[in-house]
C-alpha cells in the first residue's frame, strides 16, 4: 500500500441532473468507494455536465484531468467508433433481464475492452432505460415515421436508422431541441421514457409509442493509466461501487420510468403500446441497418458484432 | 547597418501585412461560410426534408477558430475589452511604462499558451480522436490554439518594441 | 492562496491588461498552486469547450446581420419609421428601444444578440436625438437582458432541464416578469425624460408615416421573417439568426443595392474581430468557472444557507446568484448553482417555477454586473466605447431590476398567476 497517507480525491462527472437515475448510480460509487476505503479515498460527484459536454467528457477521462465519467455510448462515437454498435436499433434484446445477461457476457466485454486503444478503461455498462419515439402522431409502424423530421444523436447508425426508416435525422443540440419541438420545426425525438420526462419533451409532444427500438445506455469510464496504477484495494473498491452502482441506476431508472409514465399520462399524452405483430415489421424493416452496422467499421467491428449477434442468439433463443 | 535595420524593418511590415490577410481571409470567410451552411441546411430540412448532419458541427468549430484567429486582430487594433479607468489617471509617461509592463505579461502569456496549445494539438493528433459527425481528426480543431496565439504574441511583441 | 489568485486577477484589470488574459493568468498559476494534479493543457481544452456551443452561434449571426444592415439601408429606415411612430413622446425613442428589445426578446434566447441587432440602429439615432451616451447605451445594453425572460430562452431551459421544472411553466413565468421589468424600464425613461426635458421631435402626419412605412417595407420584413420563422416552426433561433444574415445580404446587395459583394467580405471581416473579442471572453469564463467547480467554491457558498430562515434563505440565494454574476457566464452560475441550491429552496417550500424564475432574473441582471458582463463586453465591442464609458449608465437599470427582483422574490403571485392559469 501506498506509504503517504494523502487522500486521494477522484472527480466522478455525468451529464444528467442531480437526483436522475445516473445521479443516484454515481452516488452509490462514491458511498461504496469511500466507506471500503475507509476514507483513504474521497469521490466528488459532478452532476449537470458542470465538468463540460460531450467532447469535455471524454477527453477529460481520456486525459486523466477527470478521473471517472458516465456518459452515453454515442459520447464515443469520435473516440472509439466501434462502440457506437450499440446503438444499432432492433438488435439488442428487448428483454431487460436479457440484455443484462449479455451485458455481462464476453462479447460486450470485448467490444467495451476497443476503448483501451485510447487509453480509456469501460469499468461498465450502465442500461439506462430503452429508446422510444416521441411525435405528434403515434409511431406504430415505419411508415409512421415518413417524412417526419426526428432529432437523433449524432452517430452514423442512428443516421442510418431515420433514412431507412424514411424519416430525416436531425442533429441538434439538447439546448434547442425542447424550442425545435415547441414551434414544431422539428417533429419528434427518440429517448428513454424518463429522459423524455426530464427533459420536458412532452409538454411540446402529443404521442409516444413504446417501440423499445434500442438502448440509451451508459458507459463508466476512467482513466486507464489512473485506474493501474492505484492500489488494488482501492481498484477493487470502485470496481465493486460500480457494480453496485449499476444496480442502483437501473433500478432507479425503472422506477422514474414508471413515476414518469404515469405523470406523463395524466398531463393528457399519450403512450401507445407496441404488439408483437407490430414490433416484427419493424424488426423486418430495421435488418437493412443491422447489416449497415455490421459492416460499417472494418473487420474488427464485423467480428465484434457477429460475436455479439451470436450472443444474442445464444440468450433469446432466436 | 542602418539600411540593414531598415530592411529587417521592411521586411517585418511585409510579413506582418500578409498575416493580416491570412487573419482577414479566416474570419471573414469563416463568418460568410457558417452564416451561408446554417441557412442552406434549413432551407435544405424545411423544403426538402434532408438536413446537413455536420452543419451545427462544423459551425461550431469554424467560430472556435474565428476566435482564435481574430483575438490575434484584435489586438493588432487594440480592440480587446479591458478596463483603463485607473491607468488613464496616470502621467502620459508613467502610463507609457505600465502599457509596456502589460504587454510584456501579455507577450509571454500568449507565448505560454501557444506552447499549452501546441503540446495538446500534438496529443490529439497522437490519440487520433474524431469528431462525432464529420469524422474531422479533433487535433484539426485544437490547432486554432498554437496558431492564433502565435500571431497574437507577435501583435504583443510588437507593442513592447514599438519606440 | 485563493485570495493571492482574485488580488492577481484585481491588479491585472486595473493595470489595463486585457480581461480575458486578466482571468486566464490567474486560473493558469491555479494549476501550479493548488490544481497540481491536474494538466495545464487543460485550460486550452476549457477555452475551446467554453465556445464549442451551439446555442452560442446565433451571436455570431445577429453581430454579422446587424453590422451590415447599419452600413446599408435597413438601420436607417427602420429607425425612421419607429421614429415616426413614437418621436413626439418624452424618451420616445428610448422606450421604443425598450419596447424593441422586449418584442426581440420572443426572438432571442440569450442576453447579448438584442445589442447588436437593436443597439446597431439605435444608438446613433438616440445619440442624434440628442440623448446622453449614459442613457442611449444603458437602455440598450440593459433592455436586451430582458431577451433571457421572454421565451424563449436558453437559461429558462437549463434551469427546467437541471431541476425538472416543466419547461413551459417557467417560459410562461417568464413573460408575466420580462413585461414587468421592461414596463419598469420605461417608467424610468419617461420619469427621467419628463424631469431633463429629453428632446422630443415633431408628432409626424399620417402621411409622413406612411410614406416611412413604404420606406421601410422590405426593412419591416427582418423582423417579420425572423419572427415568423420561429413561430411557424421553420427555423429554431439559432438559426434564425443565420436567416437574419441571409436576409439583409439578400435585401442590402439584390434590392437596395446599397452593398457590394466585397463590401460583405470586409464587414465579415470587422464582425469576426468583434465576434472574437466576445467569444474570447466566454472560453476564459468557462475556464475559470471550471477550476471554481472544481475547487468547490460553489458548495462553500451554498452552505452558508443551513439551517437559515426561509425568507434569509431566498434573499441570499439571490445575493449568491448576483455575486456570481458578476464573476461568470450566467449560464455557468445556472449550471453550477442550480444543483446546490435548488434542495435547499424545495426544503422550505418554494414553487420550483418561482426559483426558477428568480434565478433566471440574477442570471439577468449578471448579464449587465461588472465586472465580468458579456452584455457589456458585446456593447463595448460592437459600438467601439470603452468598458468605463458603457457602465455608468448600466447603475440606474441594475438598481431597478434587483428591486424587480426583490419584488419577485416577496411576492410569488408575480411569477406565478400565468402558469397556474395553465392546465
Ligand atoms: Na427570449
Ligand atoms: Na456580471
Amino acid at each position: 500500500s501506498s506509504t503517504v497517507d494523502k487522500e486521494i480525491v477522484i472527480k466522478l462527472s455525468h451529464v444528467s441532473s442531480p437526483g436522475s437515475a445516473r445521479d443516484l448510480g454515481a452516488h452509490k460509487v462514491k458511498e461504496i468507494v469511500e466507506a471500503e476505503t475507509e476514507g483513504r479515498v474521497k469521490v466528488d460527484v459532478y452532476p449537470s455536465s458542470q465538468l463540460g459536454g460531450q467532447r469535455d467528457q471524454v477527453e477529460g477521462v481520456q486525459s486523466g484531468n477527470i478521473e471517472m465519467v458516465v456518459v452515453p455510448t454515442a459520447y464515443l462515437g469520435g473516440t472509439q467508433p466501434l462502440i457506437t454498435l450499440l446503438d444499432t436499433p432492433f438488435f439488442l434484446p428487448p428483454d431487460l433481464d436479457d440484455l443484462k445477461e449479455l451485458y455481462s457476457s464476453d462479447a460486450i466485454r470485448a467490444l467495451l475492452d476497443t476503448t483501451e486503444e485510447v487509453g480509456i478503461k469501460t469499468l461498465s455498462i450502465w442500461h439506462t432505460g430503452y429508446m422510444q419515439y416521441s411525435a405528434n402522431r403515434p409511431i406504430l409502424k415505419p411508415d409512421d415515421l415518413k417524412g417526419l423530421k426526428v432529432r437523433v444523436m449524432a452517430s452514423p447508425i442512428l443516421f442510418e436508422q431515420a433514412k431507412t426508416f424514411g424519416a430525416d435525422g436531425i442533429t441538434m443540440d439538447f439546448s434547442e431541441t425542447y424550442s425545435a419541438l415547441q414551434s414544431r420545426a422539428i417533429d419528434g425525438q427518440e429517448n428513454p421514457i424518463d429522459t423524455i420526462f426530464d427533459m420536458k419533451f412532452h409538454e411540446v409532444q402529443s404521442d409516444i409509442s413504446l417501440t423499445t427500438h434500442g438502448t440509451l445506455d451508459q458507459l463508466f469510464l476512467v482513466n486507464q493509466k489512473w485506474f493501474e496504477s492505484l492500489d488494488a484495494d482501492i481498484q477493487a473498491a470502485i470496481i465493486k461501487g460500480v457494480e453496485e452502482g449499476q444496480k442502483v441506476t437501473v433500478d432507479s431508472t425503472y422506477e422514474a420510468i414508471e413515476r414518469a409514465k404515469g405523470i406523463i399520462l395524466s398531463e393528457g399524452v399519450n403512450i401507445h403500446e407496441v404488439t408483437p405483430e407490430q414490433r416484427t415489421v419493424f424488426e423486418e424493416d430495421a435488418k437493412p441497418i443491422i447489416e449497415f452496422a455490421r459492416n460499417h467499421f472494418g473487420e474488427q467491428g464485423k467480428k465484434l458484432f457477429n460475436d455479439i449477434e451470436a450472443e444474442i442468439k445464444r440468450i433469446t433463443g432466436k | 547597418m542602418s539600411t540593414f535595420s531598415s530592411l529587417s524593418q521592411k521586411i517585418f511590415r511585409n510579413v506582418d501585412r500578409y498575416i493580416s490577410h491570412f487573419e482577414n481571409f479566416v474570419i471573414a470567410t469563416g463568418l460568410i461560410f457558417i452564416s451561408g451552411l446554417i441557412f442552406v441546411n434549413v432551407i435544405s430540412r424545411y423544403f426538402f426534408g434532408t438536413s446537413i448532419n455536420w452543419a451545427e458541427e462544423l459551425a461550431r468549430y469554424i467560430i472556435v477558430w474565428i476566435t482564435f484567429i481574430g483575438i490575434s486582430t484584435c489586438t493588432r487594433f487594440d480592440d480587446h475589452v479591458k478596463i483603463e479607468v485607473l491607468t488613464n489617471k496616470f502621467r502620459q509617461s508613467i502610463r507609457e511604462i505600465i502599457k509596456k509592463i502589460v504587454n510584456v505579461v501579455n507577450t509571454l502569456l500568449a507565448l505560454y499558451l501557444f506552447y499549452l496549445g501546441f503540446v495538446i494539438t500534438i496529443n490529439m493528433y497522437n490519440i487520433g480522436n474524431k469528431s462525432v459527425t464529420m469524422g474531422m481528426p479533433i487535433w484539426l480543431l485544437y490547432l486554432a490554439v498554437p496558431i492564433g496565439t502565435f500571431l497574437m504574441s507577435f501583435q504583443f511583441l510588437k507593442k513592447v518594441l514599438n519606440k | 492562496m485563493f485570495y493571492i489568485l482574485v488580488s492577481i486577477f484585481l491588479i491585472l484589470l486595473l493595470f489595463g491588461t486585457p480581461i480575458f488574459i486578466a482571468i486566464i493568468i490567474p486560473s493558469l498559476i491555479s494549476f501550479f498552486t493548488t490544481f497540481q494534479n491536474l494538466n495545464e493543457t487543460l485550460a486550452i481544452q476549457r477555452l475551446i469547450g467554453g465556445i464549442d456551443t451551439f446555442s452560442l452561434l446565433a451571436i455570431p449571426f445577429f453581430m454579422f446581420a446587424a453590422a451590415i444592415m447599419s452600413e446599408g439601408r435597413i438601420g436607417g429606415r427602420l429607425v425612421s419609421f419607429v421614429n415616426s411612430l413614437v418621436g413626439h413622446l418624452p424618451g420616445g425613442l428610448a422606450l421604443a428601444t425598450v419596447v424593441t428589445c422586449t418584442l426581440f426578446g420572443a426572438i432571442s434566447g440569450t442576453g447579448p444578440a438584442a445589442i447588436v441587432a437593436v443597439g446597431t440602429i439605435l444608438l446613433p439615432a438616440l445619440l442624434k436625438e440628442g440623448y446622453s451616451e449614459k442613457l442611449a447605451l444603458g437602455t440598450i445594453v440593459s433592455s436586451s437582458t430582458l431577451s433571457m425572460l421572454i421565451p424563449p430562452g436558453v437559461a429558462m431551459i437549463l434551469y427546467g432541464v437541471i431541476s425538472g421544472t416543466s419547461i413551459g411553466k417557467v417560459f410562461i413565468s417568464g413573460i408575466s416578469v420580462g413585461l414587468l421589468t421592461s414596463a419598469f424600464f420605461m417608467l424610468f425613461i419617461f420619469i427621467y425624460a419628463k424631469k431633463y426635458n429629453l428632446p422630443r421631435s415633431k408628432r409626424a402626419t399620417f402621411k409622413e408615416v406612411l410614406h416611412s412605412f413604404i420606406q421601410a417595407f422590405w426593412a419591416l420584413g427582418f423582423p417579420v421573417v425572423i419572427l415568423g420563422g420561429i413561430y411557424l416552426g421553420i427555423v429554431t433561433p439559432t438559426e434564425a439568426a443565420a436567416i437574419a444574415v441571409a436576409y439583409v445580404i439578400i435585401v442590402e446587395l439584390l434590392i437596395y443595392r446599397s452593398l457590394k459583394p466585397l463590401d460583405i467580405y470586409r464587414i465579415a471581416a470587422s464582425s469576426g474581430r468583434v465576434i472574437a473579442m466576445i467569444f474570447i471572453l466566454i472560453a476564459a469564463g468557462s475556464l475559470l468557472s471550471w477550476l471554481l467547480t472544481v475547487a468547490q467554491i460553489p458548495q462553500m457558498l451554498v452552505s452558508l444557507l443551513d439551517g437559515m430562515n426561509p425568507i434569509l434563505i431566498l434573499l441570499l440565494i439571490n445575493v449568491i446568484f448576483l455575486i456570481a454574476g458578476m464573476f461568470l457566464d450566467p449560464n455557468s452560475s445556472i449550471i453550477i448553482l442550480t444543483p446546490l441550491v435548488y434542495p435547499v429552496a424545495m426544503s422550505i417550500g418554494v414553487d420550483p417555477v418561482h426559483l426558477g424564475i428568480l434565478i433566471v432574473m440574477n442570471a439577468s441582471i449578471g448579464m449587465i454586473t461588472p465586472p465580468f458582463g458579456l452584455n457589456i463586453f458585446v456593447a463595448t465591442g460592437t459600438f467601439k466605447v470603452p468598458y468605463e464609458r458603457v457602465v455608468p449608465g448600466l447603475v440606474p437599470f441594475i438598481f431597478i431590476s434587483i428591486i424587480t427582483l426583490l419584488l419577485v422574490t416577496f411576492i410569488p403571485e408575480i411569477a406565478l398567476w400565468l402558469p397556474n392559469l395553465m392546465p
